[in-house]
């Protein structure tokens, strides 16, 4: 496309006008930068980005459309496998949702848990966004760090799913298994020096000179703008909108605990950094809530027809047997009926739209993925953005592409 | 601006003296937990009989179809388990599996279990189809971590 | 006033019922459940295993019922209000399950009911979730039943079905119970065996896992199995069947619901037949002979070879010179295409698939008396018939639903009239008459019969009546039953049985009725105004004429000679089709020898075991200068192909079938073809291109154009077929046929063998089908006398001497046969390859019995 430069300054009429032509910058799908298998078609004008198109669908799975023919409990594994930077979130959206349906009376200690493993999660989701954020934009060490700590959430997760990442462990009905004697401890144990590891990533970023020249003023979301376009979670409270799930509509206990909801002002880069080094404290003050005042009691809940019995009792009992048999064969039938059940995930508002026939696998299953709508907000708030700071502007909206594509 | 830059680089300074949290990988190794979700494992009860009872519950509850089962009716004279039944052929595709440990729940005999191996490569796919005779151990003592898993008393068997 | 339309209350929900119906049987047909386990829609009601208990709130005239009501054995009356959620009746439902799981055992993980098990789901809907029992479970001594059915009594809640079945509907009784209270068992009597031929739907009613299929045993899990639910297609009733398969492997059968065909029975020949379809003996790939071996070859070598040899014949004589034979055992879209691929590319009428002259005689018999073949009765007519007369048939061993039907209706009071040499068991224990005639003299058994009729008041009427009135006045009753061999007073009893007042009679002529009996039969169906059907043994033979396979018959039924016809046919053939009549099965054999036919093609069908005269079939195969076998199976005629191509079995094969009361039913394909196989009507297609004379049909919605365009009562089913199919049948109309009966044979000495086909074992299916194998055997039936006179006893080996020939046989001893009469299955004679002319002759063939020197013991039966 040849056009006619503006004029601008530089311009001399004695060179007379300049033509240029426009160029078309394929950045992904693979771009360390673009977190994972996405790919953006930059229309550029020097070093302006004029327009920017995202291509999706490269790690496109049929994750929706494969739940329909399982059953529900075999679906729930599909869950993991969307936004695996954050499986327990994405396990629980969905539990939530099924359990609305079934009418499932969940145990406090449950619900509890559920807060306790899901705050986790989001530490560890952070944890990730921060280190590779810091290494786009040439920090390394800060990355070091984080997977340093992840890796103790890790560690924890997997004595308690028995996986590092593709836990599957919320279940209709409660958690696959009891959490390991010590789990408690571990958990206390990370928890207790957290805080002053966020004060070192801190002390790298915040007030890092050249971080501070790369993220203020960069890539700036006004807060009409993302609303407008459905944006969510931090990247929305960066913007200084106060709209948190776990306050506004809380589910599995969130009401029962007391936490801020950190806002930014600006909604640039820098405050969306801000906003979720906040959340990671807010976070810490949450699990140690739940560490504190986690109830006794029950785990599971009292529903035989979908909670499969202990595996001791099938030597005895015949109907403990059968129950066995049919939930892990046919599955259990949910009640016809339509739920959304929104949770709020480390990216943003997850929701699962979830449609029972009656039968015991679901009819369809809708996943409103918040990186989905965070990532098509991007096009409009980087126009005329530099190159460079495309970047710093992926970074910060937090995609897990395996949620975008589904 | 430069004071800003330096306390950074004390942290990482600092971070010289602290002790180290990498493992050295493979001459060094970290004990996998109790539960963890690794390559399968078919168990025989202490008499050597499998416990497997080819009831396919397993394939059933699978989310990804990776089990096949064929099973048969026992020669009385040699039983290969307890009852009347057991599995003639138990495969597992390895590849296909996403280590979800739905067949572990589902088996109401606690004859597969996912065991801690973790390192299984192959130079060719059709190697990852684990047959019974690469799933199944040969005594269950040898495996103290999965012989953990149930207490055997307390399972369902049949005569 | 029993269908009187009444609606009650369940739940709330409004439910509309006959009048006097089981609550519970209105309420499962709105598709809301009542637990139950005794209950089964087409048994007796028992109502004793308490699951479906209901709160009567309104007994339909205010007052509530104060205690709690069997579903099952409640009838609905008009504005009854029921509840089956109250409190108490959660209770009661909860008791009842606590006490049937009391005893359970804990099987379900190596129990092959698991997953489609009504006590597993009815558990998981009503029953509480914890057991309270510490108590030891009881435990029976561990018993077999037989081949096909594997007990496993722990299992069993004491519903009763299988009690009820074999006493109702089976007739052998052989289930029953024994012990009280906790200790109660249901089993079989120790010497009674379990050898019905329908004892597999045992299987299928049981609600646990107490009677589970031998055969299928541990082979796969329902959730495993894909079905597809069609009719069956191993003999002519068409009964619906549910076909099981997993993977590329067929692995059950089990039987689906059709109230106008097989109510939810069928038989195990239908049960285990399948096994047949992977069996050794299939052919899966051509065959060309090549120094006098079959040599595997491809498709178009294949094809290419028979066109090279057909086009040389037809260049050389003309079409006339090609005869082609069968079409019984195909889809109505392959015979069809069969009859299309002779008429139109090879320009030959000489296209039958009646391949044993009984075929032909009783086709052409009801061609004579009604001007088209089937269509005057049917199989719900017999269920719900006040007479019945049966000719020549043993439903039990040749179409055992149909002996179901004919229980049925005599448990309705009917009255029975069996023409047979034997006398045939329907395990009735009244109702049943014997006219046991000479074999041979069945014509002049029915006709005796007409004459009874006659004189207690029957008179013929309509078209050929006065000939038929002439021919009844002019017998003489005595003499008729003296020269057939049976009483005169059970002649005249048998008549007044079979005219109650204005009830409904149905005359069910099977294989017995043949040449003369055949037309008989339909005079006598004339004379009482009766439903007539012919039970044939080729599964859809019926199909097969309406499709135009005979020689002088087109598509529809419509005749050769009829110009508009035969131009209807090149219409939607495009070529002409000539009108002289081609040759009939009869015929067919001395035109080989003649050598007027040079080239056969034998489309599924196996004369040289299946035709009667053995050895003259075998002559005239070796005489014919070109055999084609188109077939699934390897069978006897198989050496006298040139070329062989493979078929699939109609469990591989999409299209129609046509049972005996002429009901078109779907068929769905249950497995894809083994090997290569592939659909015939597409194969003929293929050949018809390779004899660059291309047909116009070359997929199966063409064909079923085609078909539907010249077969005028088949437009409809064609396009469009319900679940339970379509009966086209025709309007009971005929003319009667006095002929004159062949003079009397004189009294034959020494034994006589009279063949009959026995379900299980006729035909090259049926004989590969391993899961058979536990089938009776085939054996030599004699009765006591003579069979103390050679001094054989059940069991042991005869040596049977036939027109020069000997084969060993094991002796069943027969009390239901007459002296000098012995039976042998037909299917299995022949497939010894003998090629022995048996019944031929009149009155059975003469054979030489002994007892067989040091014959190993062989145990006979089930």
């Amino acid at each position: 496309m040849v056009q006619e430069a503006q004029k601008s300054p530089l311009d001399s009429d004695l060179l007379g006008p300049i033509r240029t032509e426009s160029l078309t910058l394929n950045m992904g799908p693979q771009h360390p930068s673009t977190h994972g298998v996405l790919r953006l078609v930059l229309e550029m004008e020097g070093e302006n980005v004029t327009s920017c198109k995202p291509v999706i669908g490269y790690l496109h799975t049929g994750i929706e459309k494969n739940m329909e023919v399982k059953t529900y409990n075999k679906a729930l594994t599909m869950t993991d496998r969307m936004d695996y930077l954050a499986p327990m979130s994405n396990n629980l959206g969905y539990v939530l949702a099924v359990e609305r349906l079934l009418g499932l009376e969940i145990p406090r200690r449950c619900r509890w848990l559920r807060v306790l493993l899901a705050e986790l999660t989001r530490i560890q989701s952070h944890l990730v966004w921060l280190g590779t954020h810091g290494l786009d934009l040439g920090a390394m060490t800060v990355f070091l760090y984080c997977f340093r700590e992840r890796e103790v959430i890790l560690k924890i997760f997997e004595k308690v799913a028995g996986v590092r990442m593709m836990t599957s462990y919320f279940r209709v009905g409660g958690v696959a298994r009891t959490p390991y004697p010590e789990f408690f401890d571990d958990c206390r144990r990370f928890l207790s020096d957290f805080p002053e590891r966020v004060d070192e990533y801190e002390e790298l970023l915040t007030d890092n000179p050249i971080y501070r020249r790369r993220t203020e003023g960069v890539c700036v979301f006004p807060a009409e703008r993302a609303l407008a376009w459905g944006v969510t979670g931090p990247s929305l409270r960066a913007s200084g909108v106060d709209y948190d799930i776990r306050k506004k509509e809380p589910y599995t206990g969130y009401e029962e605990f007391q936490f801020e909801v950190p806002l930014g002002r600006n909604g640039d880069v820098l405050d969306r950094y801000l906003v979720r080094i906040a959340e990671m404290r807010q976070s810490h003050r949450i699990c140690m809530q739940a560490l504190e005042g986690m109830p006794e009691g029950p785990l599971m809940a009292a529903d035989p027809k979908v909670v499969p019995p202990p595996k001791e009792q099938l030597a005895h009992d015949m109907e403990a047997l059968i129950h066995h048999f049919k939930i892990f064969t046919e599955g259990y039938h949910v009640p016809a009926g339509e739920v959304y059940q929104a949770i709020e995930s480390p990216r943003g508002e997850l929701g699962y739209y979830v449609i029972s026939d009656g039968s015991p696998k679901p009819y369809k299953v809708k996943v409103r993925a918040p990186s989905f709508a965070n990532l098509f907000a991007l096009p409009e708030f980087t126009r005329g953005a530099l190159v460079g700071d495309m970047v710093a502007a992926i970074g910060s909206i937090d995609i897990v592409l395996g949620e975008i594509d589904r | 601006m430069l004071a800003e830059i330096a306390r950074g680089l004390w942290l990482t300074l600092k971070h010289s003296w602290r002790s180290r949290v990498t493992v050295q990988y493979p001459d060094e190794r970290e004990e996998m937990p109790k539960g963890y979700r690794g390559l399968h494992k078919l168990l025989r009860w202490e008499d050597g009989l499998e416990r497997c009872v080819g009831c396919k519950l397993c394939s059933a509850a699978c989310p990804v179809d990776c089990i096949f089962v064929e099973s048969a009716e026992n020669d009385p004279a040699r039983p290969t388990s307890k009852g009347e039944r057991y599995a003639s052929v138990y495969e597992i595709n390895e590849l296909r599996c996403i280590f979800c440990g739905y067949c572990e729940e589902a088996c109401p005999v606690g004859a597969i279990v996912l065991g801690n191996e973790y390192e299984f490569c192959q130079d060719h796919r059709d190697k990852f189809l684990y047959a019974k005779r690469d799933l199944l151990v040969r005594r269950t003592e040898d495996y103290p971590e999965l012989k953990a898993r149930y207490d055997e008393k307390r399972l369902l068997t049949y005569v | 006033m029993a269908d009187q339309e009444i609606t009650f209350t369940l739940n709330g929900e409004a439910v509309a019922a006959k009048k006097g119906e089981p609550v519970l049987e209105a309420a499962l047909r709105r598709g809301l459940h009542i637990p139950h386990f005794c209950y089964h829609s087409y048994l007796s009601v028992v109502g004793q295993c308490r699951a479906c208990l209901v709160d009567v709130l309104d007994a339909g005239n205010g007052k509530p019922v104060p205690k709690l009501q069997p579903a099952c054995a409640t009838p609905a009356i008009q504005g009854m209000v029921i509840s089956t959620v109250s409190p108490r009746v959660k209770e009661a439902q909860e008791g009842v399950f606590e006490f049937l799981l009391k005893n359970h055992p804990l099987d379900c993980p190596v129990c092959d009911q698991g997953g489609e098990c009504p006590l597993q789901d009815q558990t998981m809907a009503y029953a509480k979730a914890v057991s309270r029992t510490h108590e030891l479970r009881r435990i029976y001594p561990r018993k077999e039943l037989s081949a096909y059915v594997k007990p496993e009594m722990n299992r069993c809640v004491h519903c009763t079905r299988c009690i009820r079945f074999t006493h109702e509907i089976d007739g052998g009784g052989e289930f029953g119970w024994a012990s009280r209270g906790d200790r109660t068992e249901v089993g079989i009597f120790e010497d009674l065996p379990l050898t019905s031929i329908v004892s597999g739907n045992v299987i299928d009613i049981c609600p646990v896992g107490a009677l589970t299929d031998n055969k299928y045993r541990f082979t796969a899990r329902v959730w495993e199995m894909a079905h597809a639910e069609g009719p069956c297609t191993l003999c002519s009733v068409g009964c619906r069947q549910r076909v099981w398969r997993a993977g590329d492997e067929l692995k059950r059968v089990t039987a689906g619901e059709n109230p106008a065909v097989n109510d939810a029975w069928i038989c195990d020949v239908g049960r285990y037949g399948w096994s047949g379809v992977h069996a050794g003996e299939r052919i899966l790939r051509p065959l060309i002979r090549r120094e006098g071996r079959l040599q595997p070859a491809s498709w178009p070598e294949a094809l290419g070879h028979i066109a090279r040899r057909l086009g040389a014949i037809l260049r050389e004589s003309g079409g006339g010179a090609v005869a082609g034979l069968g079409g019984a055992w195909a889809t109505n879209e392959s015979a069809f295409q069969f009859g299309a691929f002779f008429r139109e590319v090879l320009g030959s009428n000489s296209v039958d698939c009646r391949v044993h002259p009984r075929d032909l005689a009783q086709t052409e018999a009801q061609l004579a008396a009604f001007g088209a073949v089937g269509g005057q009765g049917s199989i719900a007519g017999l269920g719900r018939a006040k007479g019945i007369l049966l000719v020549g048939s043993d439903p039990f061993e040749e179409h055992p639903i149909l002996a179901l039907q004919v229980r049925k209706a005599a448990r309705g009071g009917a009255a029975v009239v069996s023409v047979h040499p034997r006398r045939i068991d329907l395990r009735l224990h009244s109702g049943l008459r014997h006219l046991c005639p000479l074999p041979g003299e069945e014509a002049r058994a029915l006709r005796a019969l007409a004459k009874a009729l006659a004189e207690a008041g029957a008179a013929p009427s309509g078209e050929g009546a006065e000939g038929y009135a002439h021919a009844l006045a002019s017998a003489d009753l005595d003499a008729l039953c003296r020269e057939a061999d049976i009483d005169p007073r059970e002649a005249r009893e048998a008549a007044r049985a079979l005219r109650p007042e204005g009830a409904e009679v149905v005359v069910l002529a099977g294989p017995g009725a043949q040449a003369e009996a055949a037309a008989e039969a339909a005079n006598l169906a004339l004379l009482l105004r009766a439903e007539l059907l012919f039970a044939s043994t080729g599964p859809n033979l019926q199909g097969a004429l309406d499709m135009g396979l005979h020689p002088a018959l087109l598509p529809g039924g419509r005749p050769l000679g009829d110009a508009a016809a035969r131009e209807a046919c090149q219409g939607a053939w495009g070529g002409p089709v000539g009108a002289a009549p081609g040759l009939s099965s009869a015929q067919v054999w001395d035109a080989l020898n003649e050598r007027r036919v040079r080239a056969l093609y034998l489309f599924g069908c196996d004369p040289a075991a299946e035709h009667p005269e053995g050895a003259r079939v075998r002559r005239a195969l070796e005489a014919a200068e070109f055999v084609v076998l188109h077939a699934s199976h390897a069978n006897a005629s198989l050496d006298y192909a040139e070329v062989v191509l493979p078929a699939p079995t109609l469990y591989e094969e999409e299209g129609s079938v046509t049972n005996l009361e002429r009901r078109v039913q779907r068929l769905r394909r249950a497995v894809k073809p083994l090997g290569e196989a592939r659909e015939p009507w597409r194969a003929f297609a293929e050949l018809s291109r390779a004899m660059e004379a291309p047909m116009r049909a070359h997929a199966l919605d063409r064909v079923r154009l085609q078909a539907r365009l010249l077969c005028a009562d088949y437009a409809g089913p064609l396009s469009r077929l319900p679940e339970e199919g379509v009966r086209l049948a025709r309007e009971r109309r005929g003319a009667f046929r006095a002929a004159a009966l062949p003079p009397a044979a004189p009294p034959a000495g020494g034994l006589r063998l009279i063949l009959a086909p026995a379900l299980w074992l006729s035909g090259s299916f049926a004989a590969s089908a391993v899961h058979l194998k536990d089938m009776p055997r085939a054996a030599l039936r004699l009765s006591p006398p003579d069979a103390d006179r050679i001094g054989a006893g059940e069991g042991d080996e005869a040596e049977v001497e036939l027109g020069g020939r000997s084969l060993r046989l094991p002796v069943r001893v027969d009390a239901s046969l007459p002296v000098g009469l012995a039976q042998a299955p037909e299917g299995y004679l022949a497939a010894l390859r003998g090629g022995l002319d048996a019944g031929a002759a009149r009155g059975g063939a003469a054979v030489k019995v002994r007892a067989a020197a040091a014959a190993p013991r062989v145990k006979v039966g089930g």
